[in-house]
């Protein structure tokens, strides 16, 4: 095909445009096959609905490009096949130098196709970028190397009595009349199927940026500023996982046990949410040798029938049959309440990471965060909000459990940089940070090698450490940590002095032998001199 | 290797002072761009804070505007010695040449100094170039204004020195040789100082006028 | 000044000496010095910088960081890597390119300021030992992008020299631009209207607008990024007055033009090769020249398209629009490329497979730019490894291979010797399927989830990653080859001739290597630097042939050894 000529006959015309017509066809088909990519490999699962926009928009761009690509490609290899000069050949090519009608094709064409590429993404991201009625507001912060999420969660009347009795209406917002809320914060983010969120956040040191990959959303967070970012998460199914039920039991297991050495109610409600005081009343009802054996029977039938619903009667009468006589006659009540507590697998959510893409440091890999997509609401509630609002309304008395819990909760970014793994009553610590010196037995560590090198009593070493980290460095790393201040409620990195003093108590304990427990009154005293000091 | 020194034709002649002149227009308009981003930094800092800046003319006073403005003719000035030097250079003349390079290389010391003195009574003042602090008056002025008025400094010391060289070649006969052809170096440097008035109008009008 | 369009027959030019080592080792104002010195030093850089690469793809083997003593270290590897590759390698290398051919192209014995072109090339050794000597007081952590407050209040000393580094290579990139300016515009031969250049000429010209107008604003950036740093400003402290959105917009108003600093060259190369060795016009000369120009003037609009996840939500979809356009001379040029090529008799040597592995490459990272360029796409794609590939395509796969191409392509001319056509050939083989290995499953990491810059990621992407590191190592061993045939090639190569591809643009109608003062008398260009087919086309080459002597080698060379010609 010459493309000097400019064919006069009208045979010569008609070869060109049938030609071109059959290419047109195949980079179009081939560009649609291309196109498919998109959902079997290339993209994650879609787990919020402007990911699907998303990915429509790509699934376009991609045909197109794979058009392009056929074409450009498949030119350049039928030239370097076609076009190859013969051996012994050493004459010159044809003298052609353009053809305007080409030239003007292969400019109107992409500015045609760029034009539609630039309205159908203009009008994707004011879809994505608008408000949405109902929207949850999640206040998130960015701190060198984690993420704390911050809710005010509305409090029923029932906790709000709970908080009237245990004397801590102080940690409650707002008034009779429009409702009490409770300010939490978390290391995880909770959300909840088709209930769109609003994530407004701040960055407490250098440029983070917060992305959800099943989801397309990013945003960074500046310093200085608050940005926003948007997204309507969507619950999606997941397979039986015969793995996370044997966890799941084996925490069960343990929740239940506690419960019976300590008698505290919260390590059963945060473990069961809801069902936890009705699981607490079947440990008083019945004996520990029937109690397991009705545990044994809910589970195996759920086992066998993952999809069907416990609280069903298909399910409760399966269950029966397999309990012996005297049990056969368990009040229903009773046994939806197994059912319910013991019957699923705890998993009613969907989890994926959340992580920074914006370079922020030495631990900048190590900055993600979990975000927990809810089945239901209901599950929300059951699972995050109840519990929490709980757990705050009974703390425990013991101030190492206090401390665990609030570690556990990731009130305070100390994940992206401490290795710490624990689990006890109703908490669980996972820590993989590696920026500064792991915890694990650091109880041990404060009151010998610490103690030795700064003077100081191991409780005051740790309390210290909270405050002022830079006052001893660990050989080894660098002066690094934040500083928490006890001073202002309102600033940046609050941590009360209670908070501090639990926090102390829980790494006092974190040792191998008992030995090197912490004196909690002279904690008590030295946080108080401390405090006028600084 | 063969050396790249050989005399020139006419015409080559010519196209050198073309060359050299079109390289320090392109090389002016680099500076022009880096100055523009320190002044429009000025200028934002300016719109978003006028009180900050209402403080540093109070602080400054009557004596200090008065001053500055007076520094700015001294530089307007220069630049008109500039021209006349260069006009007696074009007709040949040698010393007379010489003698407006020692005023634009003076008056631009003069400049530099009063400059200075300038700089001092803004720092008595507290005016500082690092960030004074948040309840600080004068609220981050002083980086504003330092940065594009001490790079401008800097290019006025150049000038000098420049200056001073041009004189130096012009007394071992660099422009000597037929009138009008070999006072490419002179003018050269006459574009370099113009710019540096102009730059100084720009900065003199946004900070001290407006 | 002659009228004939070929020289007097009869005037035959002897061989010419190449100069001895120790004169490549000292101060010299001959262009051909001085880019010689620019293109070694960029190859002493290009293999630094290299070797970072792999020290990184050995910690991506595993989702730990355990090569690196910490996150910190590791963070030095990809910063200094990317400053390397583009400040001391890509640029300074097609500045060399440039100052090698530029006054060859031109028929001129030199560029328009010598002195100055001198003068530019020796700030690079010592810019490139401040980057270096950072490594003794806390190396720069902070990407090459080095954005501010990580750059300012968190970052060790080595950031202040990496600023005063970069500082000195801008000057010298615009000091050479200057003079490229100069001598393009006025120092053109008679008959050399402006659509009469070389392409390899209109591409210097239009990249040389692009750093004189571009890279003051790095340097602007720079010097507030080195008063915040030690003279305690707050330009960009959020929490004193200060906006860190400041740097990024003044930063990539840079940035962005310098990546068409660094490829437009590579355009410029891949014009000549495409052309000579495919015996064929330019398809579409004017539109080549005039795009180039286009994506000069558009590139300066499209800055904030890396800003997608940091610049206001209202003002992002302008920089979509404009991104979005400069697709379309970029298009064109592809499209005018094919065009040459097609219909043509092509000789696949080294330079013209690495040209047509530039092309294949290209087209994929235009591809990628599209799509990065729609918000909601890149909205889940920025600062992930689908940015990484991108730019990788277009820098690796285009700039890089340019240079590749153009070094077997002029290598012959600048030595007298031609390189090994069978390493040429292994070296080719390797680079594509290593690029290709490297690069392509980065694609999928990206989309999958794997952000960028992190020396420890989600277990899942290890497989993936593996297979990027594995063929990051046989591109690695590679570029070993071409270097160890450059060398060797200087002593055993076949001699090459004035002008064994028999190429009508001006460079290749002088010995090679040219004499001190480049040609023998007024070279006379040929009416059109592409014009092969033609019968006077032939009879200028012929002219040429009687008077510099030798067989040019002009088939498509063998991988056997050949009988030398003119030996």
């Amino acid at each position: 095909m010459d493309l000097g000529n400019k064919g006069k006959s009208s045979v010569n015309a008609g070869l060109i445009a049938g030609v071109v017509a059959v290419l047109t066809v195949l980079l179009a088909l081939g560009g649609l096959l291309i196109s498919q990519l998109e959902d079997t490999v290339l993209l994650p699962i879609n787990a919020s609905a402007e990911s699907e926009q998303v990915d429509q928009l790509f699934r376009v761009l991609l045909g197109i490009g794979g058009a392009i690509f056929l074409l450009v490609e498949g030119a350049l290899l039928y030239s370097i096949i076609r076009f190859r000069v013969k051996k012994g050949d050493t004459s010159d090519g044809p003298t052609i130098h353009g053809n305007v009608t080409l030239e003007l094709v292969w400019t109107a064409i992409p500015a045609v196709i760029v034009l539609f590429l630039v309205v159908y993404s203009y009008q994707v991201w004011i879809d994505i970028r608008a408000p949405k009625e109902g929207e949850m507001v999640v206040n998130a912060t960015g701190a060198r190397f984690a993420w704390t999420f911050n809710y005010d969660l509305p409090v029923p009347d029932d906790m709000v009595a709970m908080f009237r009795e245990n004397d801590l209406m102080s940690e409650l917002e707002g008034n009779e009349e429009d409702g009490y809320t409770l300010n939490v914060t978390s290391n995880i983010l909770h959300v909840y199927d088709e209930r769109p969120v609003v994530m407004v956040m701040n960055s407490q040191d250098v440029i983070h940026a917060f992305w959800v990959p099943e989801m397309r959303i990013k945003q960074d967070l500046l310093p200085g500023r608050t940005t926003e970012i948007r997204f309507t998460p969507i619950a999606l199914e997941r397979e039986y996982d015969a793995e996370a039920n044997a966890v799941y039991d084996e925490a069960a297991d343990l929740a239940v046990t506690n419960y019976r050495e300590n008698g505290e109610l919260t390590t059963l409600v945060t473990f069961f949410g809801t069902d936890g005081e009705e699981v607490a009343r079947l440990l008083e009802t019945y004996t520990i040798g029937e109690f397991n054996r009705i545990v044994e029977a809910v589970r195996s039938v759920r086992n066998e029938n993952p999809k069907v619903d416990p609280r069903s009667t298909s399910f409760t009468t399966a269950v029966k049959d397999r309990l012996t006589e005297n049990l056969q006659n368990l009040p229903e009540e009773d046994m939806l309440a197994f059912a319910s507590a013991f019957g699923t697998n705890g998993i009613n959510y969907n989890q994926y990471r959340v992580v920074c893409t914006e370079l922020c440091g030495s631990g900048h890999g190590a900055m993600y965060a979990y975000v927990r997509v809810y089945d239901s609401e209901q599950d929300y509630y059951e699972t995050f909000v109840n519990p929490t609002i709980f757990a705050r309304a009974n703390p425990p008395d013991d101030p190492v459990l206090q401390g665990a819990q609030i570690l556990a909760s990731g009130t305070y970014p100390c994940s992206g940089c401490h290795l710490l793994q624990e689990s006890g009553d109703g908490f669980t610590i996972d820590w993989g940070g590696l920026t500064g010196p792991a915890l694990e037995g650091v109880g041990e560590r404060a009151a010998t090698n610490r103690s030795n090198s700064t003077g100081l009593a191991p409780e005051e070493y740790l309390f210290q450490s909270l405050y002022i980290p830079g006052a001893y460095l660990v050989p080894g790393f660098n002066n690094l940590m934040n500083n928490f201040q006890f001073g202002n409620p309102d600033g940046d990195l609050y941590m009360p002095v209670n908070d501090a003093k639990a926090i102390v108590a829980y790494l006092c304990s974190l040792s191998e032998s008992s030995e090197y427990a912490c004196d909690l009154e002279n904690l008590d005293a030295y946080a108080a001199s401390f405090i006028d000091d600084n | 290797m063969a050396e790249l020194t050989h005399h020139l034709s006419a015409e080559q002649e010519t196209a050198s002072i073309e060359n050299q002149k079109f390289a320090m227009w392109l090389y002016i308009a680099s500076e022009t761009i880096l100055f523009s981003i320190f002044i429009g930094a000025y200028a934002v800092f300016r719109h978003s804070q006028p009180e900050a800046v209402k403080e540093v003319h109070h602080a400054l006073g009557l004596f200090g505007t008065l001053l500055v403005t007076f520094n700015s003719f001294l530089l307007l000035a220069s630049s008109w010695a500039m021209v006349m030097g260069l006009r007696e250079i074009k007709r040949g003349n040698r010393q007379g040449m010489i003698r407006w390079l020692w005023a634009v290389a003076g008056l631009g010391t003069v400049f530099v100094l009063l400059q200075y003195v300038e700089y001092s009574r803004l720092a008595e003042e507290g005016v500082t170039l690092y960030f004074e602090g948040a309840d600080s008056a004068f609220a981050g002025f002083g980086m504003h204004f330092y940065t594009p008025t001490a790079f401008h400094g800097a290019h006025v010391i150049a000038g000098v020195l420049w200056c001073l060289l041009v004189i130096w070649k012009a007394r071992n006969g660099a422009y000597d040789g037929a009138p009008g052809r070999n006072h490419a170096g002179v003018e050269i440097f006459g574009l370099y100082w113009h710019f540096v008035d102009v730059v100084w109008v720009v900065l003199f009008t946004l900070i001290y006028l407006v | 000044m002659a009228t004939a369009s070929y020289p007097l027959r009869g005037q035959y030019v002897e061989e010419v000496k190449r100069p001895k080592l120790s004169e490549y080792l000292r101060w010299s104002i001959d262009h051909k010095i001085i880019g010689v010195q620019y293109m070694v030093t960029s190859l002493f850089f290009f293999v630094i910088a290299g070797a970072l690469a792999m020290l990184i793809r050995w910690e991506l083997l595993t989702p730990q960081t355990d090569l690196m003593a910490s996150g910190s270290s590791y963070n030095t590897l990809f910063s200094i890597h990317g400053t390397m590759m583009i400040f001391t390698w890509i640029v300074p290398m097609f500045a060399g390119f440039g100052n090698y051919l530029i006054p060859l192209q031109l028929g001129a014995k030199d560029m328009a300021f010598p002195w100055l072109n001198a003068f530019a090339f020796w700030l690079i050794p010592p810019a490139g030992l401040l980057l270096i000597l950072g490594w003794f007081v806390g190396p720069a952590e902070a990407g090459w992008t080095s954005y501010p407050p990580l750059s300012t209040i968190f970052s060790p000393d080595g950031q202040t020299l990496w600023a005063l580094s970069i500082h000195l290579l801008g000057l010298s990139s615009i000091l050479g631009a200057i003079n490229f300016i100069v001598t393009i515009k006025n120092m053109r031969p008679a008959g050399m209207g402006w659509f009469q250049m070389p392409l390899f000429t209109w591409a210097i010209f239009a990249t040389s607008i692009i750093v004189v107008l571009a890279t003051p604003f790095l340097a602007g950036a720079l010097t507030l990024l080195i008063l915040d740093r030690v003279a305690g400003t707050t330009f960009f402290d959020a929490n004193n007055g200060g906006d860190v959105l400041l740097w990024q917009n003044i930063f990539w108003f840079y940035s962005h033009p310098a990546v068409y600093i660094m490829v437009l060259p590579g355009f410029g190369v891949l014009s000549e090769v495409l052309s000579v060795h495919s015996r064929k016009p330019i398809f579409g000369y004017r539109m080549i020249a005039l795009s180039s120009m286009a994506i000069a003037i558009v590139g300066f609009t499209v800055w904030a398209h890396h800003m997608f996840t940091s610049l206001q939500p209202e003002l992002r979809i302008p920089f979509m629009i404009t991104s979005m356009i400069i697709a379309v001379p970029t298009g064109i040029k592809i499209f005018s490329w094919l065009g040459t090529i097609w219909g043509g008799k092509l000789r696949l040597n080294s330079a013209m497979l690495f040209a047509l592995g530039f092309l294949s490459l290209f087209v994929i990272g235009g591809i990628t730019g599209v799509m990065l360029a729609s918000v909601p796409v890149d909205i889940h794609m920025h600062d992930t490894y689908f940015v990484v590939t991108h730019f990788h395509f277009v820098l690796y796969g285009g700039s890089v291979f340019g240079i590749y191409a153009g070094i077997y392509h002029w290598y012959p001319k600048i030595t007298g010797r031609l390189l090994n056509e069978r390493l040429g050939k292994l070296h080719f083989v390797l680079t594509y399927l290593g690029f290709l290995g490297t690069f392509l499953p980065m694609h999928i990491l990206g989309m999958q989830g794997m952000p960028r810059r992190v020396a420890e990621y989600d277990p899942k992407f290890q497989d993936l990653n593996v297979l990027v590191s594995l063929s990051s190592f046989v591109l690695g061993i590679s570029t070993f080859i071409l270097l160890y045939n450059m060398v060797v090639s200087i002593y055993k190569g076949k001699k090459a001739g004035a002008n064994p591809w028999r190429a009508l643009t001006l460079e290749w109608q002088t010995t090679s290597p040219p004499p001190a003062y480049n040609f023998v008398g007024d070279p006379i260009p040929f009416e059109d630097p592409y014009g092969y087919g033609t019968e006077a086309s032939k009879a200028y080459l012929d002219a040429m042939e009687a008077r510099f002597g030798g067989k040019p080698l002009i088939v498509e060379q063998s991988t056997e050894p050949e009988q030398a010609s003119g030996d």
